[in-house]
């Protein structure tokens, strides 16, 4: 367990020393929320309920990109041969790759969680009632998307082709979940498409908790992402071979 | 000698291409047992297995007379692994880098900074604790990369080509620490195609080629076959012009082999023929270009064994 | 000529072993195109209402192409109104008053309340529908633009891992091995434009003739090859720049209006996004299917110079790293 704590403790330090996934999960989720935000105020009757939607619907976006931190952790050209190294310790398996998954989750937790502190009582934004619940519910999401960016890794064995799958999965279902703009009225069949994306289903829980003080769709939703983050650290645990990094 | 490893009958296929083919052999405490061997031979294959990073088909490892798949983590403990490619954090300290790697030994506490201080002694790089590794020379970084292995003081150190790309200077103090490990106690796997480290620092050898163990045993009983013998090579301008039967009549030549314009000429060191082998060349009109003689060394035992130089 | 037929070819070597990333990013490309012709070909529904009579005796306007009217008891949620499920909420009054509920403008809330008494009105004067052509240029956008810096790859290997260094010093000519890039990374965007020729044949309606088609793309392809070079000619770490270059790209595109037009109601931004060389193809595009595009050539020129004046900072920055060295 020391063990795992240590290899934790260096993921955290490498990721808290990193400006580029700092800006990329602070500074761009913030400029997609403002810019967004001001620039369809237009067509709202008040201003305020643009950034109401963008900061909810980036917010979604940018939990999911999380998934990019967790390969920029674990296989980045840089450090994917000291990572690697810890295979040859007592650590083991295991230790290598959940590491990533609670240190990616644990950073962008924390990042997005400042973006929050930040942006809710400079837009005048609310959280609902209960702004607990809706930060609550943010932890399963960000920890699926750390899982699914370790899941990757261990998949495709580069961080290249982990990010560059999971930066077009997730943009195609996001578009597709409405995050950039309604798809409610393109007609039946992108109606019919856009309810089969995640995306959506997270959109509908963390509006509901922000807009009707509901969480009826938070329970099903963070069940959901927590049996499919158990699935994917499954995942690592059968494509996870040591010696395909030899 | 207490046995502290024992390999038996290991054999390894990567698809249907036999990488290592039933090797057996032991690994004595206190001693630098060096692999020796061309690129391909099976030495790293040989390694990874050792650490249990690599699964084998077949063989048995016994650690202290205990299969090492029965206690894996306690087995990794005593180990130490100096990998061929640098596993280095480019962007932290010697000192941050050396604590992480100590710390996944269960070393932490004034433990942990003792070992700290000890391994940055090791690798000489006490003034240069708190620096970047990314600022250090290829040298620096070969001697941290050790250095990461040892902190916590294993038992049994494998290093797999660990001099690789690095100056004469900074090999020789890798080297010296090698021998300075082996004085504290520990049991060196050393793998190379070197064959002047080999000779250098082991105490016994394993000579390997295409998966298989060629030859076994010291420095000197090695050579003891060839040490008798010395190697004449003659750069002609063209060759051909000599038949091979005249050097065979000169008393002492054992072989004569023709490697394009060079010929390698064995002859038994007792014997003063040089003289007589020079002649030839001048009665055949065989213009020489360059000459050089050659003692017995690792390099002819291999030619030796498998017909080619260590480094073809 | 060696140096660039050289550099070519072993580029393409090299994409070998990236062939899925590669893929990856063609697919998705030729995916959006297909998703954008049949999204201009839908009839957009403009308003979304759900209708709350009084009691039974209002009528419930019927929904038309531009209406889509559910009928309802209860009011729908807030939720559902902010995420644009439903655009407004109608109480119907018995003497025919209506009480809109919504979160959008005065012109949009005008817009509801006209369809909702006459499903069947021209919306013209309202907002003008973008074309098929311009749809399909502005979904693949954003796509073709992140293509073109993942594409640089070979560029980006070759300068962090020293290969560069190693090229300079031999007798090859810097600009032929400049011009091999560019020209690897404009065919890896044949496909899509290989997808357009067959739609085309197929007699789908893709908005612009494929001449003009090769010549947006082509531009397009120039944008993104200047702006991945100039990112990677300032950061060393490939991917740190792909990061840096994929967020400026989404960024940009969604502010140029690419999937969406967006309009703010604060003039200094409009002002702002129009400086986007992203949002003057758009333009320049819209104009080219309306057939007054020879009255707008500024804009074309306006793309063309941005880009020319992205590669001469990153041409002017190699040289000073590498050639002055020499």
């Amino acid at each position: 367990m020391r063990c795992f704590f240590t290899v934790l403790k260096m993921d955290l330090r490498n990721l808290f020393r990193n400006p580029v996934l700092i800006g990329y999960n602070t500074v761009f989720a913030l400029l997609l929320i403002l810019i967004m935000g001001f620039l369809t105020s237009g067509d709202y009757a008040s201003g305020k309920d643009a950034f109401q939607y963008y900061l909810v619907t980036m917010l979604i976006y940018g939990m999911l990109s999380g998934a990019m931190t967790a390969t920029n952790c674990f296989m980045e050209r840089d450090i994917r041969r000291p990572n690697l190294r810890i295979i040859f310790s007592p650590a083991g398996s295991f230790s290598v790759y959940f590491s990533k998954t609670l240190a990616s989750f644990l950073f962008d937790y924390t990042m997005h969680l400042l973006l929050l502190a930040l942006l809710c009582p400079l837009l005048h934004v609310t959280l609902g009632a209960q702004p607990l619940y809706f930060l609550l519910l943010m932890a399963p999401v960000e920890f699926t998307a750390a899982s699914l960016g370790t899941f990757f890794c261990c998949l495709l064995h580069t961080e290249e082709a982990a990010s560059t799958l999971l930066s077009m999965t997730i943009s195609l279902l996001c578009i597709l979940g409405g995050t950039f703009f309604s798809l409610n009225g393109m007609g039946h069949i992108l109606s019919m498409l856009s309810s089969f994306s995640p995306v959506k289903w997270l959109n509908d829980a963390f509006f509901a908790l922000c807009c009707d003080n509901s969480q009826a769709l938070a329970v099903p939703v963070a069940f959901g992402c927590l049996i499919f983050s158990l699935l994917l650290t499954a995942g690592c645990a059968l494509f996870f071979k040591t010696e395909d990094y030899l | 000698m207490e046995k502290l490893l024992e390999v038996t009958h290991l054999s390894k296929k990567f698809k249907d291409t036999s990488v290592l083919n039933d090797i057996s052999f032991d690994v004595l405490r206190g001693e630098i047992l060096c692999f020796l061997g061309p690129n391909g031979a099976g030495k790293s294959t040989t390694i990874h297995i050792l650490t249990a990073a690599l699964k084998k088909d077949e063989g048995n490892i016994l650690f202290r007379q205990k299969p090492i798949t029965q206690h894996l983590s306690a087995y990794k403990q005593c180990l130490g692994i100096v990998p061929q490619e640098l596993a280095l954090y480019e962007e932290l300290s010697a000192e941050q880098n050396l604590r992480f790697f100590a710390s996944l030994y269960g070393l932490h506490g004034k433990k942990l900074s003792q070992a700290v201080t000890y391994a940055l002694d090791f690798a000489g790089l006490s003034d240069r604790a708190h620096d970047k590794v990314g600022t250090f020379s290829g040298g620096m970084k070969r001697r941290l990369n050790i250095a990461c292995a040892i902190a916590h003081r294993p038992e049994l150190v494998i290093m797999d080509e660990p001099t690789v790309g690095i100056d004469p200077q900074s090999r020789n103090y890798i080297l010296d620490s090698i021998r300075k490990l082996r004085s504290e106690g520990m049991t060196i796997l050393y793998t190379t195609h070197y064959m002047e480290e080999v000779e250098a620092i082991s105490t016994r050898i394993l000579i390997m080629d295409h998966g298989s163990i060629i030859a076994e045993g010291t420095n000197e009983s090695l050579k003891e076959d060839i040490e008798n013998e010395k190697r004449y090579l003659i750069e002609v301008e063209e060759n051909g012009k000599i038949p091979l039967e005249e050097f065979y009549s000169i008393e002492g030549v054992k072989s004569v082999e023709i490697i394009e314009n060079t010929l390698s000429i064995t002859s038994l060191k007792s014997v003063e023929n040089l003289d007589r082998i020079i002649s030839l060349f001048s009665v055949y009109h065989e213009k020489i270009k360059n000459m050089t003689t050659e003692n017995a060394s690792l390099e002819t035992v291999f030619l030796k064994l498998t017909g080619r130089k260590l480094r073809d | 000529m060696n140096t660039f037929f050289t550099v070519l070819k072993n580029n393409y070597l090299r994409t070998i072993p990236r062939i899925v990333p590669v893929m990856i990013y063609t697919g998705v490309t030729l995916l959006t195109i297909l998703f954008s012709i049949y999204f201009t070909g839908t009839q957009q529904v403009r308003a979304r209402i759900i209708y709350i009579p009084a009691d039974s005796s209002v009528s419930i306007p019927h929904s038309s192409s531009a209406l889509q009217v559910t009928a309802s008891d209860t009011a729908p949620s807030c939720a559902d109104l902010m995420k644009r499920k439903y655009d407004a909420a109608i109480f119907a009054g018995s003497d025919g008053s209506y009480q809109i509920r919504t979160y959008l403008n005065e012109k949009s809330k005008n817009m509801i309340l006209n369809l909702v008494k006459h499903p069947d009105a021209d919306l013209s004067s309202y907002e003008k529908q973008r074309g098929v052509g311009v749809n399909v240029l502005g979904f693949m956008m954003m796509f073709l633009l992140m293509s073109a810096l993942s594409n640089l790859f070979a560029f980006s290997d070759d300068r962090e891992q020293g290969q560069l260094s190693r090229i300079i010093l031999a007798p090859i000519s810097f600009s032929w091995y400049m011009a091999a890039h560019m020209v690897y990374c404009i065919t890896l965007l044949l496909p899509a434009y290989l997808l357009l020729v067959l739609l085309k044949l197929l007699g789908w309606n893709i908005g612009f003739s494929l001449l003009q088609f090769a010549g947006l793309i082509l531009l397009l392809a120039l944008l993104g090859i200047s702006m991945a070079l100039l990112l990677h000619t300032l950061i060393i770490k490939p991917d740190n720049a792909n990061m840096l270059g994929n967020s400026i790209t989404v960024l940009t595109c969604l502010l140029a209006g690419s999937f969406h037009s967006i309009t703010s109601r604060y003039p200094v931004l409009n002002k702002a996004t129009d400086l986007l060389p992203q949002k003057k193809l758009l333009d320049y595009a819209g104009y080219l299917e309306q057939n007054t595009a020879a009255a707008h050539s500024s804009l074309l020129y306006y793309v063309i110079l941005f880009s020319l004046f992205l590669f001469l900072i990153s041409v002017i920055l190699l040289r000073k790293q590498y050639l002055d060295k020499k």
